[in-house]
């Protein structure tokens, strides 16, 4: 088992990290004593109970919150701030962005990457041809698609080691496996 | 009601020979298909499909996993993409 509950092997720590993380977002206050009920957007939310500050972040403007409680549920989290006591407090962070820094980031399993390392990234085939840029990532319910911006469209690519051969995300390059009729669709 | 088993799963017979063809040819390419309401049978494993949701072609790649599901299950008609956030901690699994 990982430190994370989980039986994956960390072998990597992330490129490309952005200065701070999103991993929720504020719903709604829960009861009256400033409780907020958030929306997680980490792959493991159980993360949170080890977390000890989190950012809130409303327009722009960032405020850091020690945490004082964790309750998870299997739909949404429930957490408690110290700053913030009651629910008329609580209302005022609703649909605020949950951030960390990115020190606190998790780090990766083999085959796996963080949107954000991914997105920006250029792509080309294996013959060297260029094809675009990596500008989004559909969840699918088979498998993830890179959206990729070539020449004014969007292609998407199905992220399978059959076809996406190798991304170095230091060089921010990845290299797909062209298959006759994936870039006509 | 589910389907008889007297009849067995429908499979799409124009793509089932399409990939019939390219198996025989040890070749790959992708596939447009509409054909959403077709049981994935083995032999599509390791093939790509672009399977159209009724506005654009989506293409997935068939994998052990997904046979005997219907092509249509992969490709949603509604997309609901109200949760993407850019900078989140979402990880892309390969």
């Amino acid at each position: 088992m990982g430190p994370d509950g989980n039986s994956l092997t960390h072998v990597r720590m992330p490129a490309n990290v952005p200065e701070f993380v999103v991993i929720g977002k504020v719903l709604r206050p829960h009861g009256v004593r400033g409780e907020l009920r958030l929306m997680p957007l980490t792959e493991n939310p159980e993360r949170f109970r080890r977390l000890t500050t989190v950012f809130l972040n409303r327009d722009g403007g960032r405020r850091p919150f020690p945490i004082t409680g964790v309750k998870l549920s299997p739909t949404a989290v429930l957490i408690s701030l110290q700053g913030i006591a009651t629910r008329t407090e609580a209302e005022n962070w609703q649909g605020s962005l949950v951030e960390i820094e990115a020190k606190d980031i998790q780090p990766l399993a083999e085959g796996e990457l963080y949107y954000f390392e991914v997105i920006g990234m250029a792509v080309e085939s294996e013959s060297g041809q260029k094809l675009g840029t990596v500008t989004d990532v559909l969840s699918y319910p088979a498998q993830d698609l890179y959206v990729v911006e070539s020449a004014g469209r969007e292609i998407l690519i199905p992220a399978v080691p059959a076809i996406v051969q190798r991304v170095d995300t230091e060089q921010r390059l990845m290299v797909i496996h062209a298959l006759e009729g994936l870039l006509d669709l | 009601m589910a389907r008889s088993l007297k009849k067995g799963p429908y499979i799409d017979d124009r793509l089932f020979e399409r990939i019939e063809q390219l198996n025989k040819g040890n070749q790959k390419k992708v596939i447009k298909t509409w054909a959403r309401r077709c049981t994935i049978p083995p032999e599509f494993v390791g093939h790509t499909l672009a399977i159209h949701n009724g506005n654009k072609f989506i293409p997935i790649f068939i994998t052990e996993n997904m046979v005997g599901h219907k092509l249509g299950e992969f490709a949603p008609t509604r997309t609901f993409r109200g949760h993407t956030e850019k900078k989140a901690e979402k990880v892309v699994k390969h």
